[in-house]
């Protein structure tokens, strides 16, 4: 099959369109490169089992109809309701409706500083079709700075809405994060779609951690049946700096998730697991790559899947041990439960290791729930519903408890406990 | 008096494979039967059978329990009904709370019983009660279900589980197989504290071991899916000394 393509006329007028507030430059830059580089298609590894042409069919159908450039004085305001996990997770929420930040202040912004990215920062990046095309739409990019040695108690919540019932059909996000050494942050990345029409949501965020800072991140994805997302998490980790990293997927029609971790320096530590739950025809697939490039340095990546009715979910997960770096320690593990004979994983962990001194080990399962553990409920007075429940719930409970934000965790909880709750009375 | 439980000439099999083949048997209220033979004589199966397990088919046999025919009864009405089956093999349920099945199961029961659930109070209360009568660490409560349990750990949860439905018919399938001799004194005492004249139990084993703590009213050799002699504890005593071959002998003599 051949590489989904944008066309390229459309998207040039659509940038043109936008408002010049000193991100042209890079637009325009961005827009050259999408050109060479075009989205991915089926034939690239990275890309064998996600079809973008959703993605494709939503950006050409949004640039026909010739979206006009939204002016400063179009940003939606405060208007926009409180939303579930505004109410339920205690942060200082920043929110985004399709794309672009929305006029809220912040309520404690304490030592945190968020602005424009400088219009001078050149970094920002475009260095596939996906982030060039992100880059090139983008309204604005908002950076976030945490200086050193600061420690931020209360979480930075990143509302991420979709709502496409205004032609807003294909909304992208940019923004960067720069924490500071010895500094320490938690972040709550909530995406949700605020109509149930068709729309395409790109969401690069960046995270560059300074020596000895700590995050701890999650990533919540609970948009609506018909949204397509593509997130990508760049993150670039200093000397002794470490995170913890979990995703949650609950959501979505089609949902790519790239997650980059770059251990540039030695003594980092990184945690990063995951769920994803998956019914319907929904399309999930987690990607990972981290790259060891010194050590020594340990990662850990342990995503669950729980997957019914006619749903197809990927996971691949790669850690590459560059030469030299010893005393590196990856550890990678994919499990995954599939409650339906048509439901689908394809998961690949990986490693790629250069170098002499390491301590690595990965892999991967996929079962259905277990005959004996089922029997052993079931003779205690449990029902078999219940008793598959209990048993889909504990799958899905390592992670819960490690969940790497604890300020959301009982808001997390609840939300897996209803959505498992609707997997498992789905018929199989 | 009728039986608590009835077993008539029940046949089962496994795949294709004939596992119990015309086994009679019959337990009164407030007595204790011993089950004992040789492996692969169909001791487990019989428990599983009573339990409900769905891999074993009866073709033929009836089992009555409480007069209403225990076979077409599901394995969590079977236990809501009183029927408990302790695992030889107790499964290892990480991310289930030993706690909140304890809780769930007794409430499963209660509901049936048309009472009403029980309060956390009086749930812990129960429980510590039960657990240190047992020798329990009451930090037990806290764990996944037999998740990193030992051997000795895993019985004396069953045996826990017990204490806490308190069922009129036990099955204990080979309750004393893999304990040391302070485990197996606990379980055994677990057990007799849950003697009564409306309770019958049904020891599963292999050996007469653990028949020198818990003093059973009757004892069964089971070989080849069938009953091949009855006695008294004496029975049990016997066969330790002459082996199993010896009842086979004598009953094809």
């Amino acid at each position: 099959m051949n590489a989904p393509a944008i066309r390229q006329d459309l998207l040039a007028a659509a940038v043109a369109r936008l408002p010049d507030n000193g991100l042209r430059a890079q637009r325009e830059l961005a827009l050259a490169r999408f050109a060479r580089q075009g989205l991915p298609g089926t034939r690239e590894e990275d890309w064998r089992y996600t079809s973008l042409q959703p993605a494709v069919d939503l950006s050409n159908a949004w640039l026909a109809s010739q979206p006009r450039a939204v002016l400063p004085g179009d940003v939606p305001s405060d208007e926009m309701p409180v939303q579930p996990a505004q109410r339920a997770i205690d942060a200082q929420w920043l929110r985004f409706l399709n794309g672009i930040r929305i006029g809220d202040t912040l309520p404690d912004p304490g030592t945190i500083s968020i602005g424009r990215q400088p219009d001078d920062d050149r970094s920002l990046i475009a260095d596939d079709g996906l982030s060039s095309l992100n880059a090139a739409l983008l309204y604005d990019v908002v950076h976030i700075a945490v200086p050193e040695g600061v420690t931020i108690t209360r979480p930075v919540g990143l509302l991420l809405a979709n709502d496409a019932s205004e032609n807003a059909s294909v909304g992208m996000t940019r923004i960067v994060f720069e924490v500071g050494p010895g500094a320490s942050l938690d972040v709550v990345e909530n995406h949700l779609s605020l109509s149930a029409e068709d729309s395409f949501a790109g969401v690069i965020i960046e995270l560059r951690l300074a020596r000895g800072a700590q995050v701890r991140y999650l990533r919540l994805q609970e948009c609506g049946e018909a949204q397509v997302l593509t997130g990508r998490l760049q993150v670039r980790i200093g000397q002794d700096a470490s995170l913890r990293y979990t995703s949650i997927d609950l959501g979505g029609a089609l949902v790519r998730n790239d997650v980059a971790i770059d251990l540039v320096a030695a003594g980092s530590d990184i945690i990063a697991n995951g769920l994803y739950l998956a019914s319907g025809s929904q399309h999930i697939d987690n990607h990972l790559r981290i790259d060891h490039r010194v050590g020594p340095a340990r990662s850990r990546a342990a995503f669950r899947g729980i997957l019914h009715g006619r749903s197809r979910c990927v996971f691949n997960s790669k850690a590459i041990v560059y030469k030299g770096a010893d005393g590196t320690d990856a550890g990678q593990s994919n499990h995954n439960l599939l409650l339906s004979d048509q439901a689908e994983i394809d998961t690949k962990p990986e490693l790629e290791i250069h170098a002499d001194d390491v301590k690595c080990a990965h892999g991967a399962t996929v079962g259905q729930l277990d005959e004996a553990a089922l029997f052993y409920l079931r003779s205690r007075g449990i029902d078999a519903d219940a008793a598959s429940r209990m048993l889909t719930r504990a799958f899905a409970a390592s992670v819960l408890g490690d969940l790497s934000v604890a300020a959301a965790a009982d808001y997390v909880a609840g939300r897996i406990d209803e959505h498992l709750d609707l997997l498992v009375s789905e018929p199989s | 008096m009728t039986a608590m439980l009835e077993i008539r000439d029940l046949h089962t099999k496994i795949g294709d494979t004939a596992i119990l083949d015309g086994l009679s048997l019959t337990v009164g209220s407030g007595e204790v039967h011993a089950i004992m033979g040789p492996n692969g004589s169909g001791k487990s199966t019989l428990a599983q059978v009573i339990a409900g397990h769905e891999s074993h088919v009866v073709t033929s046999g009836t089992v009555t329990y409480c007069g209403k025919n225990l076979l077409e009864l599901a394995p969590e009405e079977r236990a809501r009904e009183g029927i408990f089956l302790g695992f030889q093999y107790p499964v290892e349920i990480p991310g289930v709370n030993n706690a909140y099945l304890l809780k769930a199961a007794v409430n499963a029961k209660r509901r049936h019983n048309g009472q009403p659930e029980i309060d956390a109070f009086e749930f812990l209360k129960l429980a510590r009660a039960r657990m240190s009568l047992l020798g329990m660490d009451p930090g037990f409560l806290n764990r996944g279900v037999n998740e990193g349990f030992s051997g000795g750990e895993k019985k004396r949860n069953e045996i826990l589980q017990m204490a806490m439905l308190e069922p009129r018919l036990a099955i204990l399938d080979e309750t004393d197989s893999g304990l040391d001799i302070d485990a197996l004194k606990a379980v055994a005492k677990g057990i007799n504290a849950l003697r009564s004249p409306d309770r019958a139990i049904v020891l599963v084993t292999h050996y007469q071991r653990l028949l020198q703590y818990i003093e059973p009213d009757r004892v069964h050799v089971l070989s080849k899916g069938r009953i091949l002699r009855s006695g008294d504890k004496s029975l049990a005593l016997e066969l330790e000394e002459r082996g199993y071959d010896w009842v086979r002998e004598a009953a094809s003599a």
